[in-house]
């Protein structure tokens, strides 16, 4: 009862496990400000048997719901600077382009070597997801202790006192935020004064570099570099860089649907309660305040770091 | 006949097995389809908050 058949995936799925599992996808999305992709594509090709390259493209076709209705959400209530968004999206776009060259470059690379041990090892796979563990486990441990700190801090200072509950900028950030190079820029949305143009762009190319050549979707970069080293405030990070991932996403699901492998079927069937589940994440971020969402943030940056470990450890035993 | 089997023949008729192209109303579906539906869902939820006069997250 309740099963589904996907055209492109060729697997018959349970259609209230899908609306369960999208409602949860979703909500994360829109409370957090990261895509998701993380934990949709394993889940997609390890509980529900969808081949790979079609669990790829259907998850980033379904993020581009996803993203749109908690944007629209989250715009609602503010939380989105478009205009460094969009500066953002110029950055993240040339990075990723530079990033996925980067990376078939070194997959050419690869070919050209002699097999090691006479049969072929794919050390890329194995490096990338190393350096995507380490990556995260920073960013995780980081936000975790910046945000435990803030909350002790708030919670110690006597009520009434009007205290920031955002990160306070390192000397090297605040160094990077100082240099002047013109055109300056301001963000009032974000509460930003005045900031060059290229250090927007330098961060979002490096962000969208690191998401190109590892094969992520940005959110998980995209969001703590805008608190931490633009200084946003973090709700307006999180709406904002669900607004960046929806071009990435779009752009994404264009490309995979000229090859053939995004399952529609698949997509609106998720969508129907994932786009619930995002409008209702998005409602609580502002509710839920800066430290409990970073400190939330900081404990599914470890969730994913333990799914990706999990599927070395897989691809390691099956070699 | 349903959206799901009209979503089902659009994707068929881009199958490898019937010598792959990637139709034009396939690739439209797959990036502007979910961004139409994840709209009008956020409009009707906040359709829905203004006539029962609730609101998802509180004020």
């Amino acid at each position: 009862m309740f099963n589904l058949y996907l055209p492109v995936a060729h697997v018959s799925v349970n259609l209230l496990w899908m609306l369960c599992f999208g409602f949860i996808v979703g909500g994360m999305a829109g409370f957090f400000g990261v895509g998701g992709g993380f934990l949709i594509t394993p889940m997609l090709n390890a509980i529900f048997g969808v081949p790979y390259p079609v669990a790829v493209g259907s998850s980033l076709s379904l993020l581009v719901g996803i993203t749109v209705a908690s944007t629209i959400r989250h715009s609602k209530y503010g939380n989105i600077d478009y205009k460094l968004g969009l500066v953002m999206v110029i950055g993240t776009s040339i990075g990723v382009d530079a990033g996925a060259k980067l990376l078939s470059l070194i997959k050419g690379l690869q070919k050209i070597l002699p097999p090691a041990g006479g049969h072929h090892i794919d050390v890329l796979e194995i490096v990338l997801s190393i350096s995507y563990i380490v990556m995260l486990s920073l960013i995780g441990f980081s936000i975790f202790k910046e945000s435990l700190k803030t909350m002790k801090m708030t919670k110690s200072i006597s009520t009434g006192a009007n205290i920031s509950t955002e990160p306070e900028a390192s000397e090297s950030v605040k160094k990077i935020r100082a240099l002047r190079i013109k055109p300056i820029i301001r963000f009032p949305a974000s509460g930003i004064s005045g900031i060059s143009v290229w250090v927007i762009m330098g961060i979002a190319f490096v962000v969208g570099m690191m998401s190109g050549f590892m094969g992520i979707g940005g959110g998980f970069i995209l969001m703590p570099a805008l608190i931490y080293i633009i200084g946003c405030p973090t709700v307006v990070a999180v709406g904002t860089s669900l607004f960046g991932i929806l071009f990435t996403a779009a752009y994404g699901a264009f490309t995979y649907s000229l090859q053939g492998d995004v399952d529609l079927v698949l997509v609106i069937s998720l969508l129907i309660s994932s786009a619930i589940g995002s409008v209702i994440g998005a409602s609580f971020t502002r509710k839920a305040g800066g430290p409990n969402v970073r400190m939330l943030f900081s404990l599914i940056a470890f969730v994913a770091v333990v799914i990706v470990a999990i599927k070395l450890g897989i691809t390691l035993l099956h070699r | 006949m349903n959206i799901l089997d009209w979503l089902t023949k659009i994707s068929q008729s881009t199958m490898p097995a019937n010598g792959f192209h990637a139709h034009w109303l396939y690739i439209v579906c797959a990036v502007f389809v979910p961004a139409i539906i994840g709209a009008l869902i956020t409009y009707a939820i906040m359709f829905l908050e203004r006539v029962f006069k609730i609101h998802i997250g509180g004020h």
